[in-house]
């Protein structure tokens, strides 16, 4: 075998020509094409911030930024035109402090049964399922809120609005439940089995073990968990533009019509509003701020996870 | 008789892993469990406080567990109960991620305990041989500690139950000889108040912290004696072939 080897080694030329270092162009190329594709995604999100910056300093160029932060009338269509973002905030948080009202004790709950106490049966059955909850299109979600959820509301609530922000956070809660469950599920269960035994071995019952010792040591994550949910409730757009319907409202009574950050985006752009405008430059300010408030939760929720998270071993 | 399996088999799931296995220990007595790997001495271990219960494919195919005059596992005896009175210190050091006062005090507080918890931490940290090294940092986590340290603290744990045996799954397999020296010790020094129940890999281990020796293989109870006899004069060709180290 040895002699083999050489021979071919040796055939034709000699070692330092074989060994000679060769430029591999189609190595260079498929490596020039990963790193662009991998690339493209940072590209759109700088080019994204960059035109909401540009415009947005358009607007701000008319309207102060204090004036518009403080402001508590909205009213950017109508003469006498106000841009006040305060109702608009308002009604983003209080839509999604009311999905989160919902998602969150759900979703923990549901994850504490998933974790601790589902056979490997149900769990393969019901963790896909809660998870096709996420993949239900936000319009069906909308859509649901307007002619079941909202109907059902005015049932034993009667001065109920057609459109409503509780309405909107229902369903929400129920769009990012899925995510609440799902992440609180995955840190409960990065608990080894070694700590789980520790409890039961000192007469723990599950409830004892998960309540005490799980839960404690997930915080974190579940917090985190949280944060991002309620950051996701902040951008949902589709069901609560249906759902909510489109009037500023300074309030926070729940059952009457609230317009958000995103449902006035999605009415400004799908309207007939003519480009370059004070009332088409808002919808970029708008978003400005839906991004920077989006921005810092992300950035939180990592925060609280690197600085808090519990290093098993 | 303070625990025992009578004509013990037990499976997971078709494979029988102990077979016909009786063995008895008496009150306040270090008894050791030697074997090679696998040979079913860690699942015989985990019965004798259920918890192989966490285990799905685990079953008590045939036989009894006694702890006391109480049948383990029969359908209305609490599992909790049972490891109220039979503790348990495994393989890994698995403190909870909490204080090292909260450590000790969680098992006796779930479990009803009123005296005061205070001098529960210190005496059972006292027993454990750790207070000296702990008693200025109570309230820091018991994930800080040292791998010994923390074995210490899963003993302080299981003493501060005040229970009536002891088991331990390789307590030292995972520590460095100088940590292990001072658990063999700590061990030398429990025996006098509870019984205990030992799983070892180490045949010197269990020549020096045991009176009672047990060698298991493939499953059966090969040979039981006093600690001295099994190391000096084993009756068994097998027992005598394990521990010269000729196979294991």
């Amino acid at each position: 075998m040895p002699n083999d080897t050489a021979k071919v080694a040796t055939a034709g030329s000699s070692l330092q020509d074989q060994a000679l270092l060769k430029i591999r162009w189609s190595e260079i190329a498929v490596v020039r094409f990963l790193q662009v594709c991998a690339w493209i995604s940072v590209l759109t999100t700088v080019s994204i911030v960059g035109i909401l910056i540009v415009e947005s300093s358009a607007f701000f160029a008319v309207i102060s930024l204090g004036s518009f932060i403080t402001g508590t009338d909205w009213s950017p269509l109508i003469e006498p035109r106000s841009f006040g973002v305060v109702p608009l905030i308002m009604g983003t948080v209080v839509v999604s402090v009311g999905a989160c009202i919902i998602a969150v004790p759900i979703g923990l709950a549901s994850a504490i049964y998933l974790a601790e106490y589902a056979s490997l049966r149900v769990r393969r059955f019901l963790k896909p399922t809660i998870e096709l909850l996420a993949g239900i299109p936000s319009v069906v979600f909308g859509y649901f809120a307007v002619t079941s959820v909202t109907p059902f509301l005015q049932w034993f609530l009667p001065s109920t609005e057609v459109f409503n922000a509780a309405s909107a956070a229902i369903v929400l809660g129920f769009m990012v439940l899925p995510m609440v469950a799902s992440l609180c599920d995955d840190a409960i269960r990065a608990a080894p089995r070694s700590v789980r035994e520790g409890g039961f071995a000192l007469a723990a019952t599950k409830a004892e073990v998960s309540v005490d010792i799980l839960l404690p040591a997930s915080m974190s994550a579940i917090m985190a968990s949280f944060i991002l949910a309620f950051a996701r409730a902040i951008g949902e757009t589709m069901a609560v533009a249906l759902a909510a319907g489109s009037t500023p409202n300074m309030t926070l009574n729940p059952l009457v019509s609230m317009q958000t950050m995103t449902g006035y985006i999605v009415q400004v752009a799908m309207g007939d509003i003519p480009h370059g405008t004070i009332e088409y430059q808002s919808i970029f300010a708008v978003a400005a701020t839906l991004f920077g408030i989006t921005l810092s939760l992300n950035l939180l929720s990592q925060m609280i996870v690197r600085r808090f998270a519990r290093h098993w071993e | 008789m303070v625990i025992a399996a009578q004509d013990l088999t037990l499976a997971y799931g078709d494979k029988n892993i102990v077979k016909k296995v009786s063995l008895e220990v008496g009150p306040r007595t270090v008894t050791a469990l030697i074997g090679p790997s696998g040979c079913g001495k860690s699942t015989l271990l985990r019965t004798f406080n259920r918890m192989n219960d966490f285990v799905p494919s685990f079953r008590l195919v045939d036989g009894k567990i006694m702890y006391r005059d109480l049948n383990v596992y029969s359908g209305d005896v609490d599992p909790v109960f049972i490891r109220r009175r039979v503790g348990m210190v495994f393989q890994k050091p698995n403190p909870f991620p909490s204080s090292i006062y909260k450590n000790i005090t969680w098992g006796p507080s779930i479990n009803g305990y009123t005296g005061d918890f205070d001098q529960l931490v210190e005496s059972s940290l006292r027993r454990a041989a750790l207070w000296d090294e702990v008693k200025d940092k109570l309230n820091s986590s018991g994930l800080a500690l040292s791998g010994g340290q923390q074995q210490r603290l899963c003993i302080a744990r299981a003493i501060a139950m005040d229970p009536d045996v002891i088991l331990m799954d390789e307590p030292c397999s995972a520590l460095d000889p100088a940590s292990t020296a001072r658990i063999e010790d700590l061990i030398g020094e429990l025996r006098e108040r509870y019984t205990i129940l030992i799983v070892t890999h180490n045949m010197q281990q269990a020549a020096r912290v045991s009176e009672h020796t047990a060698f298991m293989f493939q499953g059966e109870l090969i040979e039981h004696a006093v600690t001295k006899q099994i190391f000096n004069a084993p009756k068994h060709k097998l027992t005598e072939d394990y521990i010269m180290g000729r196979f294991g």
